[in-house]
């Protein structure tokens, strides 16, 4: 067992659930400064994405908050950039890749700093039965505090520009471009949070299985190595969702902004 | 709601039930390939690495087959098309 490569899988998962900026952008920075290459820490970045994606998909399911035309839609634009990035990265220097890693954590941190909370409110009027996404629109209803909250995609221009950086990004540096694809939702697409999250959970696994079926072309998946992140990611994705619920998520996510800018910093010092 | 709002999708059914037990069998495969050396060890990571990029790939296939269904053909032909990207990616990574 690598148990480096498990214990820190493990540790950033559970982290990176707590905060919602998913484990890989804190992962693959913390694999490079321990002395594994850019390269190399890249398509364990996106084991750790897939696995923790994999892991909460079953629950957001059930609560019925994942909106799967929306997450499809933007992923056909970030799919198609993951695997350009992943096909550049082949091309790209370890130089490059850490500097792109550096910018990556430094931008992680930025976003994670100035995510804002819950903004949408409940509808009179709707029922439990209203809760889910509608056919043929990118639109839904989600059940908050008892109450109904309904919404509607907007800006799909602007959300496909924005999932086309973070998948771009995805491909050459392994991180989850979650920290992008959640606000873009949210913000740019005017998805509530909660829903836009979920959703991204959902969009960052199919991300994640496009560039990593490419570094399998190439070769460049180290097998066990995979596993164990695979497996710390999974174990701590479950765990990260359980502390969730019994945290502040704004706390957390100032500490992992905090910690994305010290890594990023170094990072971009030591490239 | 009124005659005129959009319909609800109801879920896929079996759906969260198939991902619990796609979890499970990928932890243990997962545990086996970076515990176990030689052959077999690689054997399991191999099929556990295989079946967490599967996974969300077959979730997009049987969530377009659920909206051909649903008469939603809209979305089920962007599902289809985010595969077919996915599966250009791996014909050019191929190369």
């Amino acid at each position: 067992m690598s148990w480096t490569e498990f214990g820190l899988a493990l540790v950033t998962s559970v982290v990176g659930a707590v905060g919602g900026l998913g484990g890989a952008v804190i992962l693959v920075p913390l694999l490079v400064l321990t002395g594994t290459s850019a390269r190399a820490a890249a398509p364990l970045g996106l084991v750790s994405v897939a696995a923790g994606s994999l892991s909460a998909g079953a629950r957001q399911i059930d609560e019925r908050i994942v909106n799967h035309r929306i997450g499809v839609t933007t992923e056909l634009f970030a799919s198609s950039a993951a695997v350009v990035g992943a096909l550049a990265s082949g091309l790209a220097s370890d130089r490059f890749l850490k500097q792109v890693l550096a910018l990556v954590a430094i931008s992680a941190a930025v976003a994670g700093g100035r995510r804002k909370g819950v903004r949408n409110v409940a509808q009179p009027g709707l029922s439990a039965a209203d809760v889910g996404e509608h056919i043929g629109a990118l639109s839904g209803v989600y059940q908050l505090d008892g109450g109904y909250v309904p919404y509607e995609a907007r800006r799909l221009r602007l959300g496909a520009a924005l999932f086309a950086v973070s998948g771009l990004l995805a491909g050459l540096a392994g991180a989850s471009g979650g920290f992008i694809k959640t606000p873009a939702t949210s913000e740019a697409m005017h998805v509530p949070v909660r829903v836009a999250a979920a959703t991204t959970t959902f969009t960052i696994g199919i991300t994640s299985a496009a560039g990593l079926i490419v570094f399998a072309l190439q070769g460049r998946l180290d097998l066990p190595t995979c596993a164990a992140v695979s497996a710390g990611s999974i174990v701590g994705g479950r765990i990260g969702a359980g502390v969730q619920s019994r945290l502040s998520p704004p706390q957390v996510r100032r500490f992992l902004s905090a910690l994305l800018l010290v890594v990023g910093v170094i990072l971009l010092v030591r490239g | 709601m009124t005659p005129d709002s959009p319909r609800v999708d109801s879920p896929v059914r079996g759906l969260g039930t198939a991902l619990r037990v796609v979890v499970v069998v990928a932890l243990g495969l997962s545990v086996a390939g970076a515990s176990i050396g030689g052959r077999v060890g690689r054997v399991c990571a191999a099929i556990a690495i295989s079946t967490i990029i599967a996974a969300p790939l077959l979730r997009v296939v049987v969530l377009s087959a659920h909206w051909y269904r649903k008469r939603d053909r809209r979305y089920a032909a962007v599902g289809l098309g985010l595969i077919a990207i996915v599966a250009a990616g791996a014909v050019l990574a191929a190369l």
